[in-house]
């Protein structure tokens, strides 16, 4: 390339002059189809620098060649384009640039501030400048404008920009993607795919945002307001009714084959009962009158039921309702673990439990084992995991975190909790106790899901959506 | 799976990847502990419990023991100072028919609950007015076929004083009417619950009830021609709800506050309120 070397343009109306590196000025054009002139001996010369940057495109390196000039590093918008497999045309002395979807358009000109978004009038701080024959274009102005996103060191970029916001309730799908429902006056699921910025609207049906999953991972069980009990296909969003009976229904619990979906029935929680989902029809499993059943589980070979009930306190008072003569008496309220076996008709629940403590999140290992988050409501000593063992033994699974939820997953048990350093750590427990760390961060961890098979888990932290694989969290959210 | 518990953290850095050696200063939150007790309304029992379940999962170490006794002894309970948190189906700040205003006491909003006639499935009455209602309650009318029914002596059901459903039946169904006892066909019950079973087994009976407790054991008539149903109560044609509160003495704070937050939150309003078939306090403009 030469010094001082008049160009010519189609679009043009800028340009810089410069080998390697050398003093030039941009100046806007007057448009009109005449290529405009600067020469390099201007007052307002700038120093420019040729080079080039490894970007990470959608998750591919692409080497983009760039100017630095006035401060400015400034990017081949050919190659940026192509990078984003963005469309690139001229109109009527414009380059319009177009993202993949053809939801955004960005018309620029040569040597110009002035550009349009949509439509809307925008200014860039550096003007597109022509070198050696190319256009170059601010980075963040181009990738925000055709809805991408750029973050991180080193600096990837997204063509599509990642949604931003609060998210809650976190499931895996037969498909490996994750769903997520982002927080705000209106249901908004999004299903994402491993990759960052490759998400879709998965649903904004209120009555699913949240659901229990199959163990399948394709479908999804909810209630309405009504008590119907209707199921989601986790691929295809489609929705439909389960039967007819619209009786209060908490603790959903898919059986392992899918057939079958396990449930607290009754407006005081008093039943447990099933229903098949191909053809509605609901069975009664206990109905012994005991109110304020919940977390209900059922073991994967359909025999053993666990569920808890929560005892409620005891009031008394006179036939007048007298003040005077109210008493309360709380010594027995809490919960407490039973068991129903399945497979033997019209069988007795048996205690399993009669501490204390909270208990919470109860499970059935592959091995009969009922394990369960014991917490001490003094709040004098850390929550632990308890194992009860068909036999009737009580264990505890010793962990270096003070657990605060655990889950059946993995073949074994999935936790998580607070280390004594504050950060929160995920596990893998095996049914024998043996613990292996999956995850640790400083961050706050909301919600768990765990894949299929184990070996994903999909994180709600501090809002956002992780996927982790490996110890590697991938934040599909911003 | 949720894990609900929340870890508040002091480190924040948005970037894409983080690993498993990501180590850095963070505090545990969740870290409420202790007991909230709650006693008073039967109707609002299954939306404590729901509640408390779920906040329990986001403070473990939080106990929260419920009981059921009536709306009157939610707040006498709390005056006592023998609960944290009343449950009333009235505002107990302010005086009621038939309840003097619990002075110091604040009402917190937590639940809008429908309420129903309901009859015997053997009635065959489909339709009450106010007028027919009041004189049915105040023992003026004691056969079915006065108000368009078969030959048969109406069994009054009525739940006992104190009762929030009580209260607001009497003032909404009842516009302010008298439940006059009577020494035949007549009968109290001390909770919803034994208010359903009894006009359930009961020939003949009529009772009134939370509208999440009907089922098909027991008829749900209108009301002055309209059909007591959620939908019916938001658009403003039903007129038989009203507020569920929970009293506590002053503004509510610690544990408390935070179990009360939870429950007027709209994920808990939003989600398992209404799967429990209550109202959102929200849907009401």
């Amino acid at each position: 390339m030469k010094k001082n070397q008049w160009l010519s343009v189609l679009m043009a109306s800028a340009l810089l002059v410069s080998v390697s590196e050398a003093s030039v000025s941009a100046a806007a054009g007057t448009g009109g189809g005449k290529p405009a002139a600067v020469k390099s001996s201007a007052k307002t010369a700038v120093k420019v620098k040729e080079g080039s940057a490894a970007l990470t495109v959608n998750g591919a390196l692409h080497t983009i060649k760039t100017i630095d000039a006035g401060g400015y590093r400034l990017y081949s918008v050919r190659q940026l384009a192509a990078a984003l497999d963005a469309g690139l045309t001229t109109e009527a002395g414009s380059l319009v640039l177009t993202d993949n979807a053809g939801v955004h358009t960005i018309k620029l000109k040569a040597g110009s501030k002035a550009y349009t978004l949509d439509g809307v009038k925008r200014s860039f701080t550096t003007a597109p400048t022509v070198f050696g024959g190319k256009l170059y274009v601010e980075l963040s102005s181009t990738v925000y404008g055709l809805g991408g996103e750029l973050f991180g060191s080193p600096l990837q970029i997204l063509g599509v920009a990642r949604p931003q916001g609060e998210f809650d309730t976190i499931h895996w799908t037969a498909d490996g993607s994750l769903l997520a429902n982002r927080e705000g006056e209106a249901t908004e699921i999004y299903k994402f795919a491993p990759s960052p910025g490759s998400y879709s609207l998965f649903s904004t049906d209120s009555r699913a945002a949240d659901f229990s999953v199959s163990d399948d991972r394709r479908f999804g069980a909810f209630t309405d307001e009504t008590g119907q009990l209707l199921v989601i296909d986790l691929i295809s969003g489609a929705v439909k009714p389960v039967g007819t009976d619209t009786s209060v229904k908490t603790d959903l619990t898919w059986s392992a084959d899918g057939k079958t979906i396990y449930f607290i029935q009754g407006d005081k929680q008093e039943k447990i009962s099933q229903i098949s989902v191909d053809t509605g029809t609901v069975t009664e499993l206990l109905a012994d009158k005991v109110e304020n059943k919940s977390e209900l589980r059922v073991s994967a070979d359909g025999k053993k039921a666990v569920y808890i009930i929560n005892i409620t306190g005891t009031a008394k008072n006179d036939a007048d309702s007298t003040e005077d003569s109210l008493t309360v008496d709380y010594s027995k309220a809490g919960e407490q673990l039973y068991q129903l076996d399945l497979s033997v008709k019209d069988a007795k629940p048996a205690a399993l439990t009669t501490s204390g403590d909270n208990k919470l999140y109860p499970e059935i290992l592959a091995d009969g084992t009922v394990v369960y988050l014991s917490a001490d409501p003094d709040g004098k000593a850390p929550n632990t995991l308890k194992t009860l063992k068909p036999g009737g033994t009580f264990a505890e699974i010793p962990l270096d975190i003070e657990v605060v939820w655990a889950q059946e997953g993995a073949g074994g048990l999935i936790a998580s909790g607070t280390a004594s350093d504050g950060t929160a750590r995920i596990y893998a427990v095996t049914t024998a106790g043996a613990s292996k760390e999956l995850f640790r961060t400083n961050r706050g961890i909301s919600e768990i899901a765990v894949s299929g098979d184990g070996a994903k888990l999909g994180v709600i932290s501090d809002g956002k959506v992780l996927e982790i694989e490996n110890g590697k969290a991938v934040q599909l959210t911003k | 799976m949720k894990l609900f518990k929340k870890i508040t953290f002091t480190a924040l850095a948005a970037v894409f990847a983080v690993t498993a050696s990501f180590a850095g200063a963070a505090s545990a939150a969740g870290s409420l502990s202790g007991k909230i007790t709650i006693n008073g309304s039967t109707a609002l029992l299954p939306l404590t419990l729901q509640a408390a379940k779920e906040f329990q999962r986001l403070n473990p170490k939080v106990r929260i023991a419920a009981s059921g006794k009536g709306s009157v002894t939610g707040p006498q309970a709390v005056k006592k100072g023998i609960a944290d948190i009343g449950a009333c189906d009235w505002d107990a700040s302010i005086d009621v028919p038939g309840f003097k205003a619990f002075s110091g006491q604040v009402a917190n909003k937590v639940a809008v609950i429908p309420f129903a006639t309901i009859v015997n499935k053997n009635v065959g009455v489909d339709n009450l007015t106010t007028e027919q209602l009041r004189g049915i309650y105040s023992g003026k009318i004691t056969n079915w076929k006065q108000v368009g029914g078969a030959d048969a002596d109406i069994v009054v059901i009525t739940r006992a004083f104190g009762s929030g459903t009580r209260v607001n039946y009497q003032a909404k169904a009842l516009a302010g009417g008298d439940i006059v006892k009577k020494e035949k066909n007549y009968k109290e019950t001390g909770s919803s619950g034994d208010m359903k079973t009894a006009v359930a087994t009961t020939p003949n009976a009529i009772g009134y009830i939370d509208l999440v407790y009907v089922s098909g054991d027991v008829k749900a008539v209108k009301h002055n021609g309209v059909a007591p149903t959620t939908q019916n109560v938001i658009n403003g044609s039903y007129k038989v709800w009203a507020y569920g509160y929970y009293m506590t003495k002053g503004q509510p704070t610690g544990a408390v506050k935070a179990f009360i937050d939870y429950v007027q939150s709209k994920k808990f309003q939003q989600g398992s309120l209404k799967k429990l078939k209550f109202i959102p306090i929200s849907a009401m403009k």
